[in-house]
C-alpha cells in the first residue's frame, strides 16, 4: 500500500508542530542550573540590538537596554568591539565571539533609528517591522553555528521579536536524509532579559502557525494529497478539541457542490470536504467562517500551466493551510470565538474526467456557472463553500486562496489583495496587517467586473471574463455572486504564496504561509467589537 | 547656450488661424462661442422644425418591472398624447441601464426620440463602488441615447438632463465623438450638434461641455497616427488650441534640452529622426504657488531595442499622458479656474536605430542620481524624471501631478491607478473621480518597491528593477525625483474604452475629467481658505 505508507511518513514528520502533552504549565523561562565553570561547551547564542540614527551628529549609535546591560556584564567589551566597524544599519548584523562565559557568540543586529513608529503611507508599524527584521537576521546568523539555544532580546516588543526569530530560523528540510551535513537543527529560541513572556508566547505561536502553513505548502504533492491533508488535520486539531468532519465526494454531490465535484473527479485522488469547528464561545455566538482553497496540486488540467508555474503548484493549498493554522492558533490561544473552517480539498489533473473548456456546472445557489477557463478552478471551490457557509449564519466570512497570477504583475510580493463588501471588516484587516507586517491591499470590488463575468451567453456567470486583464478582480466579482448578505472578505494570495527570499529578511526562500499572522491578529481585533 | 522659441499667444493666433481648423476640427470653432450665442442657436433650432434630422434623448427610471418617466419625459409624453407610455407598455422589460431604443413619430419638432434607461431612481453615492451613481446613471443614459441617435444619422440631438446637466453634457459629447480625421469626405459622418432640452441648468451644461470636449481633444491627440502627430505637430496642436485661451505655451528645442542637460529625454529621443521638444504651458488663473503637471509625451513608442510585439506596438497610444495634461489645461483655461498651473511635457519619439538607447546605458538625472536603463521599453520614467526635476526646480510647486503609463501593456480598464504620498490629495482625487465617473484606485507606494529599483551595486537607480510589479516599481522610481505633495496617475489600464459612453477600441482620454475636476476643487478650496493671503508671485520665466 504505497499511499498508506506515504501518509504515515508525513504524519510522522508533522510531529514538530504537535503540542507536547504535559500537565506542567510554565509561567516563565525554564530555570536551569547555571554554573559558569562547568560550561565547557558554550553552544548558546544571543541576539542583541543597536539603534543607529544617521541624523545625529557625533555618535548616533546606542545599544538597546538589554544590550547595555549585557555590555556592562562583559565589561564593555561588546561596545568596544562594535565601535571598531561601522555600526550595523537596519538589516545588517555583526557577530562577536567569546565576550563572556555564558554565550559563545553574540549577534548585534541593527534596528535603524529609534524614532520609528506607525507610517501612514506604508500602512505599517515600522518599529515592529524593524524589530522583526533585526531579530530574524540575528537569529538566522547564529543558526549557522548550530547552537542549542538562541536567546533573543525583546527589542522593546517581545511579540515582534519572537515572530521574527521564529520565522527566520525555520526551514523545510523534512526530506533530507538525517545524515546530511546541511541540515540545520531547529534551535530553541528563548527570550532574553525581559518579562513579557505572554507577548513572546503569542508572537512565537503566530510565527509557528505561519510555519505550519509553510510546512503544508512545502509538502511534496505526492505525499500531501487530499487524504493525507485530512489526516494531518485530524492529527493536529483533534488534540486541541477542534471537531474535524471529513466528507466525501458523494456528500458534496448530494449538497449540490457542482464545482467541487467537477474539479475533484479530475484526479484519481478522492476529493475530501473537510470542516473544522472550534467552539471557543457559547453556542449562541455566531461563528466566523474561514474558507481555504485546498487544491493540493493544481496542474491547470486542460489549460496546462507552464513548467515554471507547475513547480510551485504544490503550494496551491495555501488557503487551506492558512485556515488550518489559524484555527489551530485560535484554539491554542483559547480565543472566545466560534470558528468554522471549510477546506475543500482536491487535486486538479488533466485526465479523461477533468473539467473542459465550456462546461456548465451548477451549485446550490441556483446560478449556473460556465467554465470558460478550467484552470481557474479555485473560485469554483470557494463559490460552493460560500453557499454552504450560509448554513452557519456567520458573523463574517473570510476566504483565502491563491486565485490569479495577474497579481504578481500588479502588486508583486508586497501585499496580498483584499476584496470586501464591508468597510468595517476592512478596517480590522487593515489595522491587523499593519501590526503584523504581512500587509494587504484593498482592490476594487466593482460592478464593472461583475458585468464582465456576467457577460456570458451559455450560463448565468462565467468563471472568468473574455478579457485577459483584471482576472483577480473578476474572481472577486465572481465570488460576490455567491455571497448572500454576509460581511465577507476575500484574500487573493497568489502573489505572496512564494518568495525568492528577497521580500522579507525574515522569510527564507520558499513558501511563505502568508497571510496567517494577519488573520490571527484580526481575530484578536474582532474580539473587541461586540457589534459585528 | 540656450536657444528658445517663444510664441506669444497673440501672434500665434494670427499666424496659425488657418491651421487651427485643420488640427482641431474635432474641437471645432464652437469652443470659443459664448454661451449666449449657443442659446440663440438653440432657440433657432427649436423654431426650425426640421423634422427627421433632430433627435431627442429622454430618460426613464426603471425599477424591477416598473418604469417611471422623468419630468421632461412626462411633458413630452403628454404632448404626444401618451405615446411614450404606450411604447413602454408594449415593451417587455428589456430596457436596462445602458440600453436605449429609438422611436419615431412622437412630437412634431423631433424626429427620432431615444428612450434610455436611467436605472433606479436617485441611487446616490455608493461607498463600495466609490461612485456617485446618480450622475453616472445620467451619463450612461445620455451616452446610450446619443449613440443610438448618432447611429441613425441625427445631426442635432437634444438631451434631457434628468437633473444632472453637467454629467449629461459630458456624456453626450463623449458619446457623439468619432475619430474620422482621415476619412475621405464622402464617408465622413456629419458632426452632431448637441443641445440641452429645456433651459434649466444651461450653465452647468456649458461647463460639462467644456469637460467633455476637452477629453475629446485628448482622445483626438492620442488617436492621431504617429506620422501625423510627431513631437512638433503635437506642440503645434497645443499652441493652436491653448494660446487663444490665454495659456502661455513655450516649446523648447533640442539645443535647449542639451543646455539643460536633460539626458533622459535626449537619450530616449536619440533613436528617432524627429527632434525632441519640451513643451511648457502656463495657466495663471491665480498667483499662488503653482500646481505642476508633468506627463510623458511619446508620440510613438516601439519599445526601443527591447522591441515590442506588433500587437502591443499598434495599440501603444503612448502620448495619452501628455494629451490628458493638455486637456486639463484646456478645461481650466476655458473655465477660467483661479489656479496657477504649469505643465511640463517632454515630447519625443522612440525608435530603433544606430544610436538609440541601449539596455545597460547609464544616464545622469538632473538631480544627480544615475539611472541605469535595463529595459528600453520602460522609458517613460526617464522622461518624467527630467520633467519632474526641471519643473520643481523652476516653479517650486505646491502640488505635483504626473500622468504617465509606466507599464508597457495595460491592465484592466476599470480605472487609472494613483500613487501618492499625501492622504488628503488622494482623498480629493478619488472624490473627484467619484463625481466624474472616471474613478481612480490607489496602489501602494511602499519602500518594498523602492528597494527593488535600488538594489544594484553599481548605480543609484534601475528603470526595471528586480521585482515583477512594474507599475508600483515605476512609481517608486519616480518618487526619487519628487519632494513635497505628489500624485502619480498611471494610465496603463485606461487607454481605450471602459464605459458605455466611450467608444470601445478608441482612445479614451481618461482620466482628463477627473484631474480637471480635482484641480477645480483645489482652486475652490484655496479661495475659501486663503482669500486674504498675500501672493508671493514668482515671476514667469520665459527664457
Amino acid at each position: 500500500m504505497f499511499h498508506y505508507r506515504n501518509s504515515i511518513r508525513c504524519i510522522r514528520c508533522i510531529s514538530q508542530f504537535k503540542i507536547p502533552r504535559s500537565d506542567c504549565v510554565s509561567y516563565g523561562p525554564p530555570k536551569r542550573v547555571n554554573d559558569p565553570k562547568l560550561c565547557a561547551i558554550r553552544d548558546k547564542g544571543l541576539v542583541l540590538g543597536v539603534y543607529f540614527n544617521e541624523n545625529v551628529k557625533d555618535d548616533g549609535a546606542i545599544l538597546t537596554a538589554s544590550g547595555q546591560k549585557y555590555d556592562k556584564q562583559c565589561g564593555g567589551k561588546l561596545w568596544n568591539q562594535l565601535k571598531l566597524t561601522p555600526i550595523p544599519r537596519l538589516g545588517e548584523y555583526r557577530i562577536f565571539y567569546d565576550l563572556d562565559s555564558t554565550y559563545g557568540y553574540v549577534a548585534v543586529a541593527g534596528l535603524g533609528t529609534e524614532c520609528l513608529s506607525f507610517n501612514t503611507i506604508e500602512q505599517l508599524d515600522e518599529s515592529k517591522e524593524a524589530i522583526r527584521i533585526a531579530a530574524g537576521i540575528g537569529a538566522r546568523a547564529l543558526q549557522k553555528f548550530k547552537p542549542s539555544v538562541i536567546h533573543v532580546e525583546s527589542f522593546g516588543n517581545a511579540e515582534a521579536a519572537a515572530e521574527g526569530a521564529t520565522l527566520s530560523t525555520w526551514k523545510f528540510q523534512e526530506y533530507k536524509s538525517p545524515s546530511n551535513k546541511e541540515i540545520v537543527p531547529n534551535a530553541e529560541i528563548e527570550l532574553f532579559d525581559d518579562c513579557d513572556f505572554y507577548g513572546w508566547k503569542i508572537g512565537a505561536l503566530k510565527a509557528a502557525s505561519q510555519n505550519l502553513a509553510r510546512y503544508l505548502q512545502e509538502m511534496p504533492p505526492n505525499y500531501l494529497n487530499p487524504t493525507s491533508f485530512a489526516k494531518i488535520a485530524v492529527e493536529l486539531l483533534c488534540e486541541l478539541n477542534i471537531n474535524v468532519e471529513i466528507k466525501t465526494q458523494g456528500w458534496a454531490a448530494s449538497h449540490e457542490m457542482g464545482g467541487f465535484v467537477a474539479i475533484g473527479k479530475s484526479s484519481i485522488q478522492p476529493p475530501l470536504y473537510v470542516e473544522i469547528s472550534y467552539f471557543g464561545a457559547d453556542e449562541c455566538t455566531r461563528p466566523i467562517v474561514l474558507i481555504g482553497k485546498g487544491v493540493t496540486f493544481d496542474s491547470g488540467s486542460l489549460d496546462l500551466k507552464p513548467m515554471r508555474d507547475l513547480m510551485l503548484m504544490k503550494g496551491d493549498m495555501a488557503g487551506a493551510a492558512c485556515v488550518l493554522a489559524i484555527t489551530r492558533a485560535a484554539a491554542i490561544l483559547k480565543l472566545p470565538v466560534n470558528i468554522r473552517g471549510i477546506l475543500p480539498l482536491c487535486e486538479l489533473m488533466p485526465s479523461g474526467r477533468c473539467p473542459k473548456f465550456g462546461d456548465v456546472i451548477s451549485n446550490a445557489h441556483g446560478k449556473s456557472i460556465h467554465i470558460r477557463v478550467p484552470s481557474r478552478e479555485g473560485r469554483l471551490l470557494i463559490a460552493d463553500s460560500l453557499v454552504y457557509a450560509r448554513n452557519y449564519w456567520p458573523k463574517a466570512i473570510l476566504d483565502i486562496g491563491t486565485m490569479s497570477k495577474e497579481l504578481i504583475y500588479s502588486l508583486g510580493g508586497a501585499a496580498c489583495a483584499c476584496y470586501t463588501n464591508s468597510e468595517e471588516l476592512f478596517c480590522y484587516v487593515s489595522t491587523a496587517s499593519s501590526q503584523t507586517g504581512d500587509r494587504i491591499w484593498r482592490m476594487p470590488l466593482w460592478k464593472y467586473y461583475e458585468e464582465r463575468i456576467k457577460d456570458c451567453e451559455t450560463a448565468d456567470v462565467a468563471n472568468t471574463s473574455r478579457d485577459d486583464f483584471g482576472d483577480s478582480a473578476n474572481c472577486a466579482a465572481f465570488l460576490k455572486q455567491f455571497v448572500c448578505d454576509s460581511k465577507w472578505v476575500h484574500f487573493d494570495t497568489y502573489n505572496v504564496a512564494y518568495t525568492r527570499g528577497h521580500d522579507f529578511p525574515y522569510l527564507q526562500r520558499g513558501m511563505t504561509g502568508r497571510p496567517t499572522r494577519t488573520v490571527i491578529e484580526m481575530m484578536f481585533q474582532l474580539l473587541a467589537d461586540s457589534k459585528l | 547656450m540656450g536657444y528658445t522659441k517663444l510664441f506669444s499667444s497673440k501672434n500665434l493666433w494670427r499666424v496659425n488661424f488657418g491651421r487651427l481648423f485643420r488640427y482641431c476640427s474635432s474641437v471645432g470653432p464652437s469652443e470659443c462661442n459664448t454661451a449666449a450665442e449657443k442659446k440663440s442657436k438653440n432657440e433657432a433650432q427649436d423654431t426650425n422644425t426640421e423634422g427627421n434630422k433632430s433627435g431627442l434623448v429622454i430618460g426613464v427610471y426603471e425599477d424591477k418591472d416598473k418604469f417611471e418617466l422623468t419630468p421632461i419625459a412626462e411633458e413630452i409624453n403628454q404632448r404626444s398624447g401618451g405615446k411614450i407610455c404606450g411604447y413602454l407598455n408594449e415593451l417587455s422589460c428589456q430596457l436596462k441601464l445602458g440600453k436605449a431604443f429609438v422611436v419615431t413619430d412622437v412630437v412634431p419638432e423631433f424626429g427620432p426620440v431615444a428612450i434610455s434607461s436611467l436605472g433606479k431612481k436617485d441611487p446616490g453615492y455608493n461607498k463600495l463602488e466609490e461612485l456617485d451613481e446618480t450622475r453616472e446613471n445620467v451619463r450612461v443614459m445620455v451616452g446610450a441615447g446619443v449613440r443610438a441617435l448618432c447611429e441613425r444619422g441625427c445631426a442635432r440631438v437634444s438631451v434631457c438632463a434628468a437633473g444632472a446637466p453637467h454629467a449629461a453634457a459630458e456624456a453626450a459629447h463623449l458619446a457623439a465623438w468619432r475619430f474620422e480625421e482621415f476619412k475621405s469626405s464622402t464617408d465622413r459622418h456629419q458632426e452632431v450638434q448637441l443641445f440641452l432640452h429645456g433651459s434649466e441648468g444651461q450653465e452647468e451644461w456649458d461647463t460639462g461641455v467644456v469637460y467633455g470636449q476637452s477629453q475629446n481633444w485628448a482622445r483626438y491627440l492620442t488617436d492621431m497616427p504617429p506620422n501625423k502627430m510627431t513631437p512638433v505637430d503635437f506642440a503645434q496642436a497645443a499652441l493652436d488650441t491653448l494660446c487663444p485661451l490665454g495659456v502661455h505655451v513655450t516649446a523648447h528645442e533640442r539645443a535647449w534640452l542639451e543646455a539643460q542637460r536633460m539626458h533622459g529625454v535626449l537619450a530616449v529621443a536619440a533613436g528617432s529622426c524627429e527632434a525632441p521638444l519640451l513643451l511648457e504651458c502656463t495657466w495663471r488663473g491665480a498667483d499662488n504657488p503653482p500646481v505642476l503637471l508633468a506627463a510623458d509625451g511619446l508620440t510613438f513608442d516601439c519599445g526601443g531595442l527591447c522591441l515590442r510585439s506588433a500587437r502591443d506596438m499598434h495599440g501603444a497610444r503612448s502620448v495619452a499622458g501628455a494629451a490628458v495634461v493638455l486637456a486639463v489645461m484646456r478645461t481650466l483655461a476655458i473655465l477660467k479656474v483661479p489656479l496657477h498651473v504649469r505643465a511640463v511635457i517632454p515630447l519625443c519619439e522612440q525608435l530603433v536605430s544606430g544610436h538609440c538607447l541601449k539596455p545597460g546605458d547609464v544616464l545622469p538625472a538632473l538631480n544627480g542620481l544615475h539611472m541605469q536603463v535595463e529595459d528600453t521599453d520602460l522609458e517613460s520614467q526617464l522622461l518624467l524624471a527630467d520633467a519632474l526635476v526641471y519643473g520643481q526646480a523652476m516653479y517650486k510647486p505646491a502640488l505635483v501631478i504626473d500622468v504617465a503609463s509606466l507599464a508597457p501593456v495595460g491592465a484592466s480598464c476599470a480605472c487609472a491607478c494613483v500613487f501618492t504620498n499625501s492622504e488628503h490629495v488622494c482623498r480629493g482625487a478619488r472624490d473627484a473621480g467619484a463625481r466624474t465617473g472616471d474613478r481612480l484606485w490607489r496602489l501602494p507606494l511602499w519602500d518594498y518597491y523602492r528597494r527593488q529599483v535600488r538594489d544594484d551595486p553599481s548605480v543609484d537607480l534601475r528603470n526595471k528593477g528586480s521585482g515583477t510589479a512594474t507599475i508600483c516599481k515605476g512609481a517608486a522610481f519616480l518618487k526619487h525625483f519628487v519632494c513635497g505633495e505628489w500624485l502619480h496617475v498611471d494610465t496603463s489600464g485606461v487607454r481605450a474604452g471602459g464605459a458605455v459612453y466611450l467608444r470601445p477600441g478608441r482612445a479614451a482620454g481618461r482620466p482628463a475629467r477627473t484631474i480637471a475636476a480635482f484641480l477645480a476643487d483645489t482652486a475652490l478650496a484655496d479661495k475659501h481658505t486663503d482669500s486674504h493671503a498675500d501672493n508671493h508671485a514668482d515671476s514667469p520665466r520665459d527664457s
